[in-house]
């Protein structure tokens, strides 16, 4: 039986490459099979159908990120400008500006699997997140645990072979008390199911792979009902000599893990076409289970190979698979791939199957032919499977053989790129009201009211189902304060081999890209970086990743908000001088119903990781005291827009945060050089999600003390003619301070000439008293906020 | 110097933090893969160590294949290390694959009470005053745990037996996973042989406590001592 | 080629709240309670293949086997038999399977091992209307199979 066929593509119209694109289920548009026409007729023979898929997936929006080429026509209140790739100019640019002024910071970006940079003189640190949103629609348990394997093999593939050492997770979801109204009908899963399923698929994986889970976050919208976001991200170390590696000529290429099956196939083009009702049904194949195990000894495997230096390169099988990692090591020098040896689940397999297959827990491996033996034993030691597919040579071509036939043969100097997409995009201006007339007479009524919210209650049980403690380097936890139950910033790791610790924070504001999408990018990198630098973080020291999903890009408006997103993101990465070393998109994020699409908001995820310089530097976010004075860095201004007391109270038209970053990069840069490392520091929490009062009451949950502020004392440039203002508007660039009492001069006197100011102490009375004008305005005993707080997924999960 | 052996099996994932642990205690520590260990590791071994993970998935039920694994690569090499007066010490999975090995007293460790996976700290009461592993511990501390299935039964009746007998090395205050007479740490008769659930090599150092005003111990977190003292008993 | 079956149980676990199964609670008052269902096939010596899989599968101070092929639990409303479906991973069957390839010499050979996941349904109410609501939650047809009884 033949296992591939050649496809005569020469002298086809345009309507028959069309149809020969949607027969074949490959995703290309009419534009790029014309291109697919123009290749073949000028090397001068017809493509065989392994070449076909091959191309389809390269130049899948999965692997290639077309729309984030894209060139843009961008209107804003009536004015157009054109974007040439939104990619290089609000992400690769800004961060080579910032490399440029930084040289030695970031190790490598832009080429690898994740991007680097230095922690110590010896060793690197890197992070990578990925979303896998369409598959855990569809199956959450299976969808998640294979997001999760598929970015720690980013990892294993990252330089010749990181060790993975802490994972960070982040949902969107709709409520769990979505009514099953909501959800009939339609051929979707309800969102609870949707969040224990994609829980559970992340804590069988995260946990057996040995990796602490120390970061995370849960969105909650009724629009992501029917698209609910998983983004998984995995943080790892390696020596600074194993990031460079290089394909050579005459080395051994060699597959070890899983074996290869019919899974996954056109995953990558799946994940980039929308939603529909009959997904399920349509896309079984495209859902597959993890095994962490498989995963786990490929790891030891790697890991150990690396360290005896038998690595010369090394890359996962993600999207693609053998394609892709084909590609990636065999396209600059050349070389020949035998797909009969590669060991198979299932029989009858035909030759693009095989090259393209998404089996989950493989990776690729270049090795020195003298070093294959030894590889061989560590294999076998570790019970796993490992196989030579093929060499590279000094051709300059990639040929896949199969049973003695070539199936594949590309030159990579006579292929093209993907033709440039071309999009428009609209973005109008929203309102952006202050002096709004709030009703702050039962101010402590709202606080209860927000404890009880979704958007804040404790993520505790969630938590607890995770490792945070594996590897016996988790310094600063997800959970903090004298009862480990009270919500933390940022988390800090030990590192092995290194006096100096990684610091890992995340931020997500999608409620604020419905009004001002530029103001959620500068927010939510300012939230980011932060975080870090309350934990201990070295403003100097930080860089970030981009995480980007959005519905149909082909919708003006839902585009518009996107790329004044990025605007806000470049903004803020230069102020900071925080670098993109690594990012993703994912588009497509709608679902069509019969009342037209739902597209779920904007979403931007920033994620930062930076290094602790001491462990002595590092700080929690929980009360120590019950005597020390309480300040607040930043001014609180009249910004309730996209608040979650605005979404609660029903207020919509308010001015959503505005963010200064340069000043803020100062205002940070002089706490933690005048005051944190001096030692002035008790902790520190940052203000957020439901502003003052919460944060207030967030940080008591110690269990330590209670906290008195006065509303009269808070820094502020335009003031406010309502005190739900001050209680609950989320301003950023803010956070509260808890300083021992005898330091509190000596804290001022540090902070002089910036937003600061003393506003109040903690207290031994149990309760969360703030006043204003003399006179109490908000009052309630910390041990009742909290267990509301503490008991809202509960009931859910 | 007394040397340490670690089995790792296929899912062990926490040796290289038990490791560190035993050499920061003193031993010299081997970690070998159970494909490729064999009765003559042990031989050199004073203290055979089984450290925390999921061996094979912990599919089935935990420890189970891990169990039938190790009697397949090493015999009955663990039993005879273990008559001949050489100590075991099992840490979370390592405890359920000990226990299931038949050298601890007979017990299971199944799903927790919630049948979920929990990570906490859990407070324990030292129990056996005998134990080598507890010497230099004191009355009352605190441990991480991170499990699904650490809920300790036994056969009627013999929980009590091993309160009774000296059996018992720790008790949890807590409680969390619903553990028959809170037993948190058994061990054999003549405390050679443990195993816990929570984890000792994860509070190595103080930094590792979750409360940055823990002020149990100048140098250590409480974990350190479970090593220096099965290593100053070995010494 | 014999046939063998091991329905196995928890001696700890009593039925609980089914609404737990579920993605928005009911009203009736409904309990369940869950046992494991290992069916193989095997040549050869039969008594030794079931010693080998009860060595595997059962743990005698917490569990329970029934080995007769009639249904461990009883008095149920209806049960849900569910298991993962042909082509996608069964992680348990390939453990016990991995298991069993790594040992030489054994006087039996299994040709085939299917894990159901049983669970029993308690209380009163419209079987077939209850089944079918739970079923929706429980299972998914991108990777399990299941029969309702």
């Amino acid at each position: 039986m033949a296992t591939y066929r050649t496809i005569p593509v020469r002298n086809l119209s345009e309507a028959e490459l069309t149809e020969l694109s949607q027969n074949m289920k490959l995703s290309l548009s009419t534009e790029d099979m014309l291109v697919v026409q123009q290749i073949f007729c000028e090397i001068d023979r017809d493509p065989t159908d392994v070449e076909l898929e091959v191309i389809a997936q390269t130049w899948s929006e999965h692997c290639k990120h077309r729309i984030f080429a894209a060139t843009v026509q961008h209107t804003v209140d009536g004015q157009t400008e054109e974007i040439k790739s939104m990619y290089k100019t609000f992400i690769q640019r800004p961060t080579k500006e910032i490399m440029a002024q930084k040289p030695g910071f970031v190790l490598s970006c832009f080429v690898d699997n994740a991007g680097f940079i230095k922690l110590d003189d010896n060793l690197s640190v890197c992070l990578k997140a990925e979303t896998h949103n369409h598959p855990s629609a569809i199956e959450p348990y299976a969808g998640a645990n294979t997001g999760l394997g598929g970015v720690i093999r980013d990892i294993l593939g990252a330089g010749k072979g990181a060790k993975p050492i802490a994972n960070l997770d982040v949902f969107c979801f709709g409520a769990p008390d979505t009514p099953q109204e909501m959800v009939e009908g339609h051929n979707i899963i309800h969102p609870l199911g949707i969040m224990r399923g994609v829980v559970h698929g992340v804590r069988d994986y995260g946990n057996r792979m040995g990796i602490p889970t120390t970061s995370g976050a849960i969105q909650f919208d009724p629009t992501y009902i029917y698209n609910p976001l998983v983004f998984c991200g995995t943080a790892g170390v390696i020596p600074q000599e194993d990031i460079a590696k290089e394909m050579k000529p005459g080395l051994a290429v060699v597959v070890i893990g899983g074996r290869t099956g019919k899974d996954g196939l056109h995953g990558a083009t799946f994940s980039s076409a929308a939603m529909g009702e009959a997904s399920a049904e349509e896309d079984q194949q495209a859902v597959q289970i993890g095994n962490p195990i498989e995963e786990k000894k490929t790891l030891d495997v790697i890991l150990e190979a690396r360290e005896r230096g038998l690595i010369e390169f090394v890359t996962d099988c993600g999207a693609g698979g053998f394609s892709s990692a084909a590609g990636e090591m065999l396209s600059e020098t050349g070389g020949n791939l035998y797909l009969e040896r590669a060991p198979l689940k299932e029989t009858n397999m035909l030759s693009w199957q095989i090259f393209l297959s998404e089996s989950q827990e493989r990776m690729v491996l270049a090795v020195k032919p003298e070093n294959l033996d030894e590889l061989q034993k560590l294999a076998d030691t570790f019970q796993t499977e490992m196989t030579v597919l093929g060499e590279s040579n000094d051709s300059g071509v990639l040929r896949v053989w199969h049973n003695g036939e070539c199936v594949v043969e590309m030159d990579n100097s006579k292929l093209h790129d993907a033709p440039t997409k071309h999009l428009t995009s609209v973005f109008n201006k929203g309102e952006a009201r202050t002096g709004l007339a709030l009703d702050d007479s039962n101010l402590t009524g709202d606080l209860k009211q927000l404890f009880g919210d979704f958007a804040i209650v404790s993520r505790e049980p969630i938590i607890r189902e995770y490792d945070h403690e594996v590897q016996g380097n988790t310094v600063l936890k997800p959970l903090a304060g004298a009862s480990a139950d009270a919500p933390q910033d940022a988390s800090v790791i030990d590192i092995d081999g290194s006096d100096k610790l990684m610091s890992l924070a995340l931020a997500i504001l999608p409620e604020w890209g419905k009004t001002d999408p530029f103001a959620m990018g500068t927010g939510t990198v300012d939230e980011t970086v932060r975080q870090l630098v309350l934990a201990g973080t070295n403003p100097d020291k930080i860089a970030l990743l981009d995480n980007f999903c959005m519905g149909n890009p082909e919708e003006p408006t839902e585009l518009g908000r996107i790329v004044e997103c990025a605007k806000g993101i470049r903004e803020a990465a230069l102020a900071y001088g925080s670098p993109y070393v690594s990012g993703k998109d994912s588009f497509y994020n709608y679902f069509e119903t019969e009342e037209g699409p739902v597209n779920i908001p904007v979403t931007f995820l920033c994620s930062g990781f930076g290094v602790v310089e001491d462990a002595s530097h590092v700080r929690g976010a929980s009360l120590r005291r019950s005597n020390s004075a309480i300040f607040m860095v930043g001014n609180t201004e009249d910004e309730m827009g996209a608040s979650v007391y605005a979404r609660v109270k029903g207020i919509s038209g308010a001015k959503v945060p505005q963010t200064d970053c340069a000043k803020n990069y100062e205002l940070y840069k002089a706490y933690y050089e005048k005051a944190l490392t001096q030692g002035l520091v008790l902790s520190a929490h940052d203000l957020s999600e439901g502003g003052l009062a919460v944060a207030a009451a967030e940080m008591a949950f110690s269990g330590i003390g209670g906290m008195q502020i006065d509303l009269d004392a808070l820094p502020t440039t335009g003031g406010w003619q309502n005190n739900a203002v001050p209680c609950f508007s989320e301003s950023t660039g803010r956070f509260l301070v808890e300083v021992d009492e005898d330091m509190a001069a000596e804290f001022q006197a540090a902070m002089a000439g910036f937003p600061c100011a003393r506003i109040g102490s903690a207290t031994t009375d149990g309760q969360l008293t703030i006043t204003a004008k003399g006179s109490t305005v908000l009052q309630a005993e910390i041990a009742e906020l909290k267990s509301i707080w503490k008991n809202g997924l509960t009931p859910f999960y | 110097m007394p040397h340490a052996l670690l089995l790792k099996y296929p899912g062990t994932n926490c040796d290289v933090e038990t490791a560190r642990a035993l050499n920061a205690a003193g031993f010299s520590t081997q970690v070998q893969p159970i494909a490729t260990a064999t009765p003559a590791h042990v031989a050199k071994a004073q203290l055979v160590v089984f450290s925390g993970g999921f061996s094979y998935g912990d599919y089935v039920m935990s420890g189970r294949l891990a169990q039938l694994e190790t009697e397949r690569f090493l015999g009955d090499a663990l039993q005879k290390h273990h008559a001949n007066g050489g100590f075991l010490f099992g840490i979370c999975n390592g405890f359920q694959i000990l226990t299931k090995l038949g050298i601890l007293p007979k017990a299971s460790l199944i799903w927790n009470k919630s049948e979920r996976f929990e990570c906490m700290w859990d407070k324990l009461v030292k129990v056996a005053p005998n134990c080598p592993y507890t010497t230099y511990l004191p009355e009352n501390f605190e441990l991480p745990s991170a499990h699904a299935e650490g809920r300790l039964v036994c056969e009627p009746g013999d929980a009590q037996k091993y309160l009774d007998s000296g059996c018992v090395a720790l008790q949890y205050a807590d409680n969390h996973n619903g553990s028959e007479l809170r037993i948190a740490g058994l061990m054999d008769p003549t405390g050679r042989a443990m195993g816990l659930m929570p984890h000792p090599e994860r509070f190595l150092k103080p930094r590792h406590h979750y409360d940055p005003d823990w002020s149990g111990d100048p140098d250590w977190g409480w974990g350190y001592y479970f090593f220096k003292g099965a290593y100053d008993a070995l010494k | 080629m014999a046939t063998l079956t091991f329905e196995v149980f928890s001696r700890f676990q009593s039925a609980t709240d089914a609404n737990k199964l579920l993605y928005t609670p009911i009203a009736d008052q409904l309990t369940y309670n869950h046992t494991r269902l290992y069916t193989i096939e095997c040549e050869g010596d039969t008594e030794a293949a079931a010693a080998y899989m009860r060595s595997v599968l059962v743990d005698s101070i917490s569990q329970k086997v029934q080995e007769d092929g009639t249904p461990a639990l009883s008095g149920e409303l209806f049960s849900i038999s569910y298991g993962i479906k042909k082509g996608a991973l069964d992680l348990e069957k390939e453990a016990i399977l991995t298991n069993y390839r790594g040992r030489k010499g054994l006087p039996f050979d299994i040709t085939a091992l299917t894990i159901t996941q049983k669970i029993y349904v308690f209380g009163q109410g419209d079987a077939a209307a209850l089944s079918a609501r739970f079923c929706k939650d429980v299972c998914n047809p991108a990777i399990h199979t299941w029969k309702i009884n």
